[in-house]
């Protein structure tokens, strides 16, 4: 079966779904008033698109999602390394993590509403600080993890030691801190989705809290389906990332 | 030679949990000497004392075994829906050829960004809660529940056939315990995520619970008590994580595998 075909084929059954809906809400099964049809959802992400809303506060939280997903992904991968690379910063962050690590993230946001307000600034430490922690696990477990021969050969090699933990730990142990960051990954959208919801001014999660306030619906389930396709896009952005800098394995 | 092993235990959990010790000490003595203003960051002592007052007054353990009932009710929920399914989708193609596409597209997306839509429809007691909780939950342990099943050992298949085992007993008595390590990984990472879940949903729609107790002291500018919420909900999920090491450790009792040690 050709590629082209491979995919939809694989998707069909989504479209089904979708196609279900429609014909529910047409057969009258569904109350509009409560659940509008695919139809109505999709000439409301039309609308709120034409309007600027949508367009908007896409980009308003992309920046503050990207910018803690990004930021937690250096700052974590830096420590994960230190953490696995000396028995000092092990000794020091180790406990510190252990006694965080329980912690779920989300119960932070009311600690940056008062530390930051209601700017950009607290949404952008609920999404870093949330995804800090998985980074920094999954990549002290994977620099930990990797074939210590490695190690030896490019030592034995002549690799200068201090180039070691950056030629050869961090390309080997990169696969597990990938898997690692697509799941930090995930939890960033979650984590903006909810800030927005608690901490008003703008960004796609005020507008479909708004949008529901205001009893929109068809608008609100057009927010929601905008903000699910971000979500998938970037996963999917990801895994083909993932793959063209994971090439050079087998 | 008793009382020296007796010694070193408590030595060696102060040692080994020092750079906690030393952060909890630097937070009590800078915001009694002023470098921290106490509105924003309450001393330390401040915080366990306002946490223990609620805690005798009942109100702390009234929020949290509130958190932990729709944390818990949504998990159980999405661990029986998602083993079933995830067996159902080792076991039969069809299934499989619907239930893949839907897993992977809602693996990625913000489930969270639904709850509107569940307000809505389950109104704004727990219902809309428990059932988000269950949407996040189950896409972890179907996945986790279909790649434990699918990648049995063969040898443990062909002996059990050779012995005569029956299709049905075969897979419930030898893929689901040979899978079961990996089913209860997935169970292990879809928990925080229902205390994540739990806490924001309590924190939107108000009620009881850590999460609603937490952005009310925020909005009623209580930062003492915003800090004990902090507290109680570190507790809970150290509470919830550890009784899955041990239920792990009791349930996997037979197998070879050396128990999951947490974090690290």
């Amino acid at each position: 079966m050709s590629k082209a075909l491979r995919i939809p084929l694989f998707y069909m059954p989504i479209f089904v779904g979708l196609l279900l809906w429609e014909l529910a809400a047409r057969a009258g099964l569904l109350d509009p008033s409560i659940c509008p049809s695919l139809g109505a959802t999709l000439v409301a992400v039309v609308h709120l698109a034409e309007k600027g809303h949508l367009i908007e506060n896409t980009w308003i939280s992309l920046y503050r999602q990207s910018s803690g997903f990004f930021l937690a992904a250096f700052f974590g991968i830096l420590s994960g390394m230190l953490m696995a690379e000396s028995r000092w910063v092990r000794n020091v962050l180790e406990p510190l993590l252990r006694a965080t690590f329980p912690l779920p993230k989300s119960a932070l946001i009311p600690l940056f509403i008062l530390w930051l307000g209601i700017g950009d600034a607290a949404k952008v430490a609920a999404v870093f600080l949330g995804c800090l922690l998985p980074v920094v696990v999954s990549t002290y477990n994977a620099a930990r993890g990797i074939n210590k021969q490695l190690v030896w050969s490019a030592w034995s090699l002549g690799t200068p030691k201090w180039l070691i933990p950056w030629k050869v730990v961090l390309p080997a142990a990169l696969p597990e801190i990938m898997s690692g960051l697509r799941i930090a990954l995930a939890l960033s959208f979650t984590l903006m989705v909810s800030a927005e919801f608690l901490i008003g001014q703008r960004g796609l999660g005020t507008l479909i809290g708004t949008l529901g306030e205001d009893g929109d619906y068809p608008g609100m389930f057009a927010a929601v389906l905008a903000v699910t396709l971000l979500g998938f896009a970037a996963d999917r952005l990801f895994l083909w990332l993932n793959g063209r800098l994971l090439r050079w394995r087998e | 030679m008793a009382t020296r092993a007796k010694t070193p235990w408590l030595w060696r959990a102060f040692e080994r949990n020092l750079s906690v010790v030393v952060v909890l000490a630097l937070w009590e003595i800078t915001t009694r000497t002023g470098v921290f203003n106490n509105f924003l960051l309450p001393p330390l002592s401040d915080v366990l004392l306002r946490g223990f007052r609620d805690l005798v007054s009942g109100e702390l353990p009234r929020h949290a075994l509130a958190t932990a009932y729709i944390a818990f009710v949504g998990f159980a929920f999405a661990a029986g829906a998602g083993i079933v399914g995830g067996a159902l989708m080792s076991m039969s193609a069809t299934v499989r050829r619907i239930m893949e596409p839907l897993v992977s597209v809602a693996f990625p997306i913000p489930k969270i960004s639904f709850l509107p839509i569940f307000i809505l429809w389950f109104g704004l007691d727990n219902m809309p809660k428990i059932m988000m909780i269950a949407f996040t939950c189950i896409v972890p342990i179907i996945s986790a529940t279909y790649l434990g099943t699918t990648t049995v050992d063969k040898y443990f298949l062909w002996s059990a056939q050779n012995l005569g085992t029956s299709r049905h007993a075969l897979f419930w008595k030898v893929i689901v315990p040979a899978a079961a390590p990996q089913i209860i990984s997935g169970l292990q990472v879809a928990f925080p995520l229902a205390l994540i879940i739990a806490v924001v949903t309590e924190m939107l729609t108000g009620g009881d619970g850590l999460g609603g107790y937490m952005i009310h002291a925020v909005r009623f500018a209580q930062s003492d008590k915003v800090f004990a919420g902090l507290l109680a909900t570190l507790l809970l999920g150290m509470f919830f994580m550890q009784a899955f090491a041990m239920l792990r450790a009791r349930l996997l009792v037979w197998h070879a595998e050396t128990a999951f040690a947490g974090v690290t």
